[in-house]
């Protein structure tokens, strides 16, 4: 009986070893870090991709190569960029994917289906659109080996916490397939030898429509779309001089009736900030905050009211305010609430308290 | 022959909790949320409660036939007692037939997870023979060892549970309401559709003569049907606030796609070793497949169980390897459940009903 068990064993082993699983060693393949993805002639598209390659010696550094191919296919891309390329390029590890201007706007379905088709790609990668060609980003990225890791994905990653909104893949593919929302993508630019983030790239479904939300007002329509804890306001105040107010906890209030009558939508956002910064002639005076909160709450409200008004005008919904909506009301008309969507009254209201004004009077 | 075994292959009742309870949680589990969801949208958890509780209604009729008489204590003896030899020998052989059908359906689905998320160039007839040689020397070890193997199985399914709660930082609450927003007709198709991954818990009509004192282990079977219940219902209430409703609609193993959001910093994509945690949950239920089917060939025909396994086995081998796209398995699929279906909802309330006929008849004429 023992020696059948062993028999069996030792069958499974050989029987394993040759189950022909292509094996992945790390020195020998590429790691692709971002690609970028731009319109090319007859059609096509020309496809950049960073990669990380072991340099040879006994200090081994990663350095960064960039390989670009133009084909009728994204993963086609790949495949011919194994004509130049040593070893045969992943995206396992895939941290940005981004789109040049005029590839974005003739619509990114057919390039995010071979995303979400590919069972290798992971779900927190960063989509962005870039101004002008997205290969002139993607180069710079790998000219960037100060700093360990991809240097794009650390760029967009820490300004989500203050002035974009989320937008891994999966919160593309989530507004970008449901009803009643639009995606939103950071836009970037290359400025410089930096790349930059210029702003909040605004789309109707996968379509870039040119628009974009500027970089300073992004913790505007963030506040109106997740809960920040973060990001900070400049206002003027007075003439040449400004004060500026850091948010320290935001939270919002859809409020939407008759939805599939005549509907109006309030939205009231509740903002606790802290004053961080003030200019002006009297510092020896202690500022008057109601009067600053007051003015800020102006303000604010009539950016983040242009802003709203500016989606209607676009007949785009990227406050999932449609989605919204529908989960308020019983047997939504999606329909009739998209025809009239530009038309419905939408207004809003801040309250902003300034919890403290930092360590001096 | 004789159909009560010996006490010491006989297992305790409350095992019977993972023997139902295992064997409908298998390879449905990583992606059943996008049919219901089609049918009842937000309130497919509703859907999913529903068939859940009248899977315990089902169970409360199966421990009804099989307690009626002490001489027909499993699913060959109920037929034989009730159609005679020949009609009751043709409906046994169906249901050994379907008991083989289910394990080549979790088998070859779970193989064409790994074929399509990990390694598209497996050779598929090489792991065939390891996992087959494994699941050999499970039955051959008796109910005993199965159920042993079904409590390890088990214990997976709890340690990767939690894990739901990764994806909850993308949570949409409001996906969810308005409840009840779809007709009750709507939510009853969704809990059709969902019956299917309920299926596994009739399986009890082979291994009810293996439980020491069975009615004690009523309770347990009743515990098993709500605990499939409730990882089903968590299950699918995460879903439905992580995707959109349209998004799901696309994605065709929502589960394993969840765990693409969890990065740790060893692993950077949990899905693979979801998967690989995942053979531990369905080779169980593969092994009580063709243990039950083996032990009716053993009550049908007399014929020695590894006899029977064997043969089960180069069978299910064969149609393994002929089946090769993902049209095929998805065919086979839908076929399979189709029949379980069936067999569950139709045939097991027929059979409560006509049995309940016959005997009271039978009391009649004495």
């Amino acid at each position: 009986m023992k020696r059948k068990g062993l028999l069996i064993v030792s069958i499974c082993f050989i029987g394993l070893m040759g189950c022909g699983v292509e094996k992945h060693i790390l020195e020998e393949i590429l790691i692709a870090e971002v690609v970028g993805f731009d319109e090319a002639q007859n059609n096509q598209i020309k496809g950049t991709t960073v990669v990380s390659v072991s340099r040879p010696g006994v200090e081994a550094t990663r350095g960064k190569d960039v390989y670009q191919m133009v084909s009728h296919s994204i993963k086609d891309v790949r495949q011919t960029i194994g004509k130049e390329a040593p070893f045969p390029i992943v995206g396992g590890r895939l941290d940005v994917i981004l789109y040049g201007e005029k590839l974005a706007r003739k619509g990114l379905n057919s390039f995010m289906d071979t995303h979400h088709r590919d069972p290798n790609l992971g779900r927190d990668i960063f989509i962005g659109i870039v101004e002008g060609q997205a290969d002139k980003v993607v180069k710079e990225e790998a000219k960037m080996t100060k700093t360990a890791g991809v240097y794009l994905k650390e760029l967009i990653e820490h300004n989500t916490k203050t002035n974009l909104p989320e937008n891994n893949f999966h919160s593309y593919l989530y507004s970008s397939h449901g009803k009643g929302m639009d995606p939103v993508v950071p836009l970037l630019t290359v400025k410089g030898d930096k790349v930059e983030i210029k702003g909040i790239a605004l789309m109707k479904k996968d379509v870039y429509i040119g628009e974009y939300i500027p970089f300073n007002q992004g913790i505007l329509f963030k506040s109106l779309y997740e809960r920040p804890k973060g990001g900070s306001f400049e206002l003027k105040w007075k003439e040449n001089s400004y004060i500026n107010i850091s948010n320290v906890s935001s939270n919002f209030n859809y409020e939407i009736s008759n939805a599939n009558d005549r509907p109006s939508v309030k939205i009231s956002v509740k903002m606790k900030g802290r004053l961080i910064e003030i200019q002006g002639d009297d510092l020896y005076k202690k500022p008057d905050i109601k009067k600053i909160e007051a003015i800020a709450e102006r303000d604010l409200q009539r950016k983040m009211k242009d802003m709203v008004n500016r989606f209607q005008e676009y007949d785009i919904d990227p406050l999932a305010i449609g989605d919204r909506a529908r989960s308020k009301t019983r047997n939504f008309n999606q329909k009739h609430w998209e025809d009239i969507y530009p038309t419905i009254p939408i207004t809003v209201e801040l309250d902003l308290v300034l919890i403290h004004e930092g360590i001096s009077e | 022959m004789d159909i009560q075994p010996k006490v010491n292959k006989q297992i305790s009742p409350y095992f019977v909790f993972f023997l139902i309870s295992g064997m409908q949680i298998g390879v449905g589990m990583l992606g059943f949320q996008r049919i219901i969801a089609k049918v009842s949208g937000n309130d497919a958890w509703i859907s999913v409660l529903i068939s859940g509780v009248s899977i315990n209604l089902l169970i409360w009729m199966c421990y009804k036939i099989l307690s009626r008489n002490e001489q027909t204590i499993d699913m060959v003896g109920i037929h034989r007692d009730l159609f005679g030899k020949w009609v009751g020998g043709l409906l046994s052989s169906i249901f050994v037939i379907y008991f083989m059908g289910t394990a080549i359906v979790v088998l070859r689905t779970y193989l064409e997870v790994i074929q399509v998320w990990m390694f598209p160039d497996l050779n598929i007839p090489i792991v065939l023979v390891v996992m087959l040689l494994l699941v050999y020397s499970y039955i051959t070890g008796g109910l005993r060892t199965v159920t042993g193997f079904m409590l390890i199985g088990k214990l997976f399914i709890l340690l990767i549970m939690p894990l739901l709660f990764f994806p909850m930082k993308h949570a949409h609450l409001s996906n969810l309401a308005p409840v009840w927003d779809h007709s009750f007709m709507e939510i009853l198709e969704g809990s059709k559709a969902m019956t299917l991954n309920y299926l596994g818990f009739e399986l009890i009509l082979m291994y009810y003569p293996f439980i020491k004192q069975p009615l004690r282990s009523k309770k347990c079977a009743h515990l098993g049907a709500l605990f499939t219940t409730f990882i089903y219902v968590i299950t699918m209430l995460a879903t439905l606030i992580y995707y959109h409703q349209e998004q799901l609609k696309d994605v065709i193993w929502a589960t394993l796609t969840f765990w693409k959001v969890i990065t740790l910093p060893l692993v950077e994509r949990f899905e693979y070793v979801g998967i690989s945690i995942w053979l531990f949950i369905i080779l169980p239920n593969v092994c009580l497949g063709f243990w039950a089917a083996s032990r009716g060939m053993k009550r049908l025909f007399n014929m020695k169980q590894k006899k029977a396994v064997v043969v089960f086995m180069v069978i299910s081998y064969i149609i393994c390897i002929l089946l090769n796209t993902r049209q095929d398995i998805d065919q086979l699929n839908t076929f399979v459940s189709q029949v379980g279906f069936y067999i569950v909802y139709a045939y097991i309330p027929f059979l409560f009903i006509l049995q309940m006929i016959v005997y009271k008849v039978r009391e009649r004429k004495k």
